[in-house]
């Protein structure tokens, strides 16, 4: 005699076309409304998506290896990728690392890395020896290591360039606002002098 | 003098590491050995009909993708079921829950057969509906059983579960189904 879990176990295999009922369990289902049920809705799922139109498999199977291959060439492009600025950046770190191992060398103090500004071409004092002479700024000293570009550039190129003439007729130009200022003979300022002479009187009685 | 005996057909097995090797028939043979089973499942798990061609490209990618991953511990077919189960949870994750049921994959029947000689039945439609408002794990269970005949011992293999508990979601399934077809 067939129970309810044999037919139900059977059910699967015989809506698959896989196995007849046996009499026996026709005749349960015959007279079990429960199982009647049960197999009313297995073998109407066993027969769904039965009428979707038929996949075609070249073309499914080409499509799908055809996006592995370009998704495969993609991932390989992103890991060239990342490697390339891994090394860059890698490279980067090296640079800096060396240009401070020199520099620290440069300053064994502990003082500044970078140097002290150059001095920068002035116009002295009227008078003095080097009135129409310019400066220039020291030479880097290259036994200290290498020193930043703004250091290395002074003085300007563009007033090195200049020739001898052209520079004193600058100098010259720069100096004409100032040239009469040697001119005004300032009253000499003696009432301090006045001042301090009677404080001292007064102290000394 | 009789013909030479036909050789036996490669298994999946073979396809898999012939495919592996780079040869495009391989996968176009297991593409034509469970394609279609593959659209039933996503059909009956809710897929909308127009849907399904993409589910299942995207089923057997993912597939191929990851064929290293298939050890042969459960059928190929298996494998794909669970594969286009993950991808149907992914796409109604994407849908915020959106039904995947269009009312209008009623008629798709209609229109695969002009004649109405294999109209769905309504029952058909019911149990599908019924499918969709199941558990995930119970609706797995149960069309792994009923479409493609896998015992429980391979279904809880495929699903990461035991004997046991297949056979426990199968009985839920259909005690749910018969509720909400009736």
């Amino acid at each position: 005699m067939t129970t309810c879990t044999q037919l139900s176990d059977r059910m699967p295999e015989v809506a698959l076309g896989q196995a007849p009922w046996t009499a026996d369990e026709e005749r349960h289902l015959a007279t079990c409304g429960d199982c009647r049920a049960e197999w009313a809705i297995v073998a109407a799922a066993s027969r769904l998506g039965a009428t979707l139109a038929p996949v075609d498999p070249d073309p499914t199977a080409a499509r799908v290896t055809e996006r592995i291959r370009h998704e495969q060439m993609r991932s390989q492009v992103r890991v060239r990728r990342f490697a390339l600025l891994a090394g860059l950046a890698a490279a980067a770190v090296l640079a800096v690392a060396v240009w401070a191992g020199r520099a620290g060398r440069g300053s064994p103090t502990g003082g500044p890395i970078f140097p002290a500004p150059a001095p920068v071409a002035t116009t002295p004092p009227r008078g003095s020896a080097g009135d129409s002479q310019v400066q220039p700024a020291p030479e880097p000293n290259l036994a200290q290591g290498p020193m930043p570009s703004a250091a290395l550039e002074l003085p300007m190129p563009e007033l090195d360039s200049l020739p001898a003439e052209a520079l004193d007729s600058m100098l010259q130009a720069l100096d004409e606002p100032l040239a009469h200022v040697g001119s005004y003979d300032l009253p000499p300022d003696e009432s301090g002098d006045r001042e301090l002479e009677q404080v001292l009187a007064g102290l000394e009685g | 003098m009789s013909a030479p005996p036909t050789p036996d057909p490669p298994t999946d097995a073979a396809l898999a590491a012939a495919y592996r090797l780079g040869d495009q028939r391989a996968a176009s043979e297991l593409v034509r050995r469970h394609a279609g089973a593959v659209s039933r499942f996503l059909y009956s798990s809710g897929a909308s009909a127009s849907d399904v061609e993409d589910l299942v490209q995207e089923t057997f990618f993912r597939a191929f993708r990851g064929l290293s991953g298939w050890r042969g511990q459960t059928s190929m077919r298996s494998w794909l079921f669970t594969i286009g189960g993950n991808l149907l949870r992914d796409e109604f994750r994407k849908s915020k829950g959106r039904k995947m049921l269009p009312l209008e994959d009623r008629d798709v029947a209609d229109r695969a057969d002009p004649h109405g000689n294999l109209a769905a039945s309504e029952a058909e439609e019911r149990v599908r509906e019924g499918l969709a408002r199941l558990p995930r794990l119970q609706r797995e269970v149960f069309l792994m059983r009923v479409q493609q005949g896998s015992g429980y011992e391979e279904i809880a293999a495929a699903l990461g579960t035991t004997p046991g508990a297949a056979r426990v979601h199968y009985h839920h399934a259909v005690k749910r189904l018969k509720e909400l077809v009736r």
